[in-house]
């Protein structure tokens, strides 16, 4: 009589799971966290609040120290939470940056490469997920992906707005709600998207909500409402040496729509970021208002950087800190034992949709190229990644050149296409990138190993 | 009006707002590695200015000078054409940095460009009555008025306030750019 059991088939579910389990244990090996798929969920699904805003530069936080800037709710938001100091865009340009926050995926894999070529609705975002699960889901806000507006699966709400080829109005600007146009409610656009994401929330529901809430502030033109209008006028700017009031208009830069002198449009920007911030204010009212504090992770980020005058330049797409640096906030008391922390790991755009889908139990998609940080809310010392990849392709007419990036936490080396010349930075020694290490004895050390991490993190992202 | 040799009537007046045009430039987009603040300030300020003018209004130099140098109707705007040109194709070998040939071509038919060429017609229709009127004074028997002249300023300024004041600029841009979709695609 054979005594032993049947020699147990691995199952395809069995098969996933090991395979997970690897992928997880290789990725944390290279400093990047996972989640591992066979755990079952605990307690209760977060809400999920996502709010992003355009062209919000990192460093435009009152609670960074910034010299003037007053944005006292999101460092509220900071102050309850953690606030990630080294969060980046794996793309500098608002439709790439935008897909990749939707799907965990590069530009190069969800296809929208730059603000022309069209989103392709074959791209799972992370709402077909939630809503499985039987949230209600929202998105709220500037769409701004090229092509016509999509029937997004997994979307119970879909407001966003079409006008000037989805970039928007700040005032009076038509929204496209569930396929129907109407005029605003509300004259300043960051309002109007803000009365709609609160009717949502303050839905009465039995399910958990999944909200992204997508603000056109504070892309240009740069216009504040009535409010904050002029709260800057007399501040004493202090932008770089080798500013002047014609960069916003020479060189092509005029076709970022930024015609007057510099300094104008800077302090419109930053009076609408103060506007902004009051009307994340809001949402964070009614959350506390409702008494759902504990069970929502409200997640505040910028979908890109923005330059005002560093290295000459204005606008974001290059591989610079002032353009891929993005503020980064996430409160979720039930995660996070130590509110207030500042987490100096490096995250991405594209870990959004992983670490959504870790705080809420859902298993996370082999194909998201992100990793969750979900880790680094519940412990500060877990160690972040090491290095990450960059790309930006052209965007005509804009004469910035494709290139790839590899950035670590002390480097930074760029390749670009054509006759621009690569560039390679120690962002320790010489944090504004002011001098290019290539041809110089240091840059010729530091080149093959840069050089080595680039082309590896390009293979494994399927480049 | 004497006729002068056709360097003197043609080339030169192109040719010293050419310099003059090259020089600011140069010391627009160099002045910032001056140490003493005060002075790069006045230095890109100024080459701010000279380059704006340069660019946008060298007709008030170029037509009127090769006009009283005997220039024909054509040579005059010759070499009225000679610097929007000159600053055209620096735009378009600028962008050849990230653009093919072809792309770069196209953007000559962008909206500032486009409102640059109708800025120097409206100037040359408005510079040619002013020129007639100053020989006029002079004892010359010269019509003032001219149907073509009016015509040249009514297209010239309707052209550039269409493109540049239609949402400053926002829908000619949209347009340009259903152009290159339609011609290039994606442009990757």
């Amino acid at each position: 009589m054979n005594n032993k059991p049947p020699e147990k088939k691995t199952s395809r579910r069995d098969a996933l799971k090991k395979i997970g389990l690897v992928t997880g244990a290789a990725l944390a090996g290279m400093g990047i966290h996972g989640s591992d798929p066979a755990r079952a969920y605990q307690g209760k699904r977060p809400n999920i609040i996502f709010i992003l805003s355009d062209d919000h530069r990192w460093d435009l936080l009152s609670c960074l120290d910034h010299p003037f800037m007053q944005t006292p709710q999101l460092d509220r938001l900071a102050k309850d939470g953690v606030l990630f100091t080294n969060a980046f865009v794996t793309t500098s340009l608002c439709s790439p940056s935008r897909a990749t926050f939707l799907t965990g995926k590069y530009a190069h894999s969800h296809g929208v490469r730059n603000n022309v070529t069209p989103w392709n609705n074959e791209n799972v975002t992370f709402f077909e997920s939630f809503k499985k699960l039987g949230y209600d889901t929202a998105f709220i806000g500037k769409w701004h992906m090229p092509g016509k507006l999509p029937q997004l699966r997994g979307v119970d709400k879909f407001a966003t707005f079409t006008v000037q080829s989805g970039q928007g109005r700040y005032f009076d600007c038509p929204i496209i709600e569930d396929g129907i146009e109407r005029p605003s409610r509300k004259k300043y656009i960051t309002e109007e998207l803000t009365d709609m994401a609160l009717d949502f929330i303050g839905k009465q529901r039995h399910n958990p909500f999944c909200l992204f809430l997508a603000h056109k502030a504070a892309h240009h033109q740069f216009l504040p409402p009535p409010e904050t209008k002029g709260m800057y006028k007399n501040i004493k700017l202090d932008l770089p040496r080798e500013i002047d009031q014609g960069i916003t208009m020479t060189n092509g830069n005029i076709f970022y729509g930024t015609m007057g002198p510099m300094t104008y449009h800077y302090r419109n920007y930053c009076e609408t970021l103060t506007a902004l911030d009051g009307q994340i204010g809001r949402v964070l009212d009614k959350v506390d208002e409702m008494g759902i504090a504990e069970d929502t992770m409200v997640v505040y980020a910028g979908d890109n950087g923005f330059f005002w005058g560093e290295h000459r330049l204005i606008d974001k797409r290059w591989a610079y800190e002032e353009a891929i640096r993005v503020p980064f906030i996430v409160r979720y008391p039930r995660l996070i034992p130590d509110p207030g922390r500042k987490a100096d790991q490096m995250i991405t755009n594209v870990d959004l949709a992983p670490s959504v889908f870790d705080a809420a139990g859902i298993q996370i998609p082999l194909d998201v190229q992100g990793a969750s940080f979900k880790p680094i809310l519940e412990n500060g010392t877990t160690p972040g990644r090491t290095a990450w990849l960059y790309e930006y392709f052209r965007d005509y007419p804009y004469n910035v050149p494709q290139h790839f990036a590899v950035r670590t936490k002390t480097h930074k080396y760029i390749e670009y296409d054509g006759r621009h010349e690569n560039e390679l930075f120690d962002l320790a020694a010489d944090p504004k990138e002011e001098i290019n290490l290539m041809g110089s004895a240091e840059g010729e050390k530091l080149l093959p190993g840069l050089k080595k991490k680039l082309d590896d993190l390009k293979r494994r992202m399927g480049i | 009006m004497e006729k002068q040799s056709f360097i003197k009537r043609v080339v030169v007046p192109a040719a010293i707002v050419f310099a003059v045009m090259a020089v600011s430039f140069i010391a627009y987009n160099t002045a910032w590695h001056i140490k003493v603040e005060f002075i790069h300030k006045l230095v890109v300020n100024i080459a701010a200015v000279v380059l704006f003018l340069c660019v946008g209004f060298s007709p008030f130099a170029v037509y009127t000078m090769s006009y009283f140098r005997g220039a024909t109707f054509r040579e005059r705007v010759l070499a009225t054409l000679i610097n929007p040109a000159a600053w055209a194709i620096k735009e378009v070998v600028r962008v050849t940095a990230t653009f093919s040939i072809g792309e770069s071509i196209y953007f000559l038919f962008n909206p500032l460009i486009i409102s640059l060429f109708a800025a120097v017609i409206a100037q040359v229709g408005l510079l040619e009555m002013l020129c007639r009127r100053s020989l006029k004074k002079r004892g010359e028997n010269v019509e003032v008025f001219s149907v073509p002249s009016l015509a040249a300023i009514i297209a010239g300024l309707s052209i550039f306030v269409i493109n540049l004041a239609w949402e400053q600029g926002v829908h000619s841009f949209y347009l340009f750019m259903e152009g290159y979709k339609l011609l290039f695609g994606f442009g990757l």
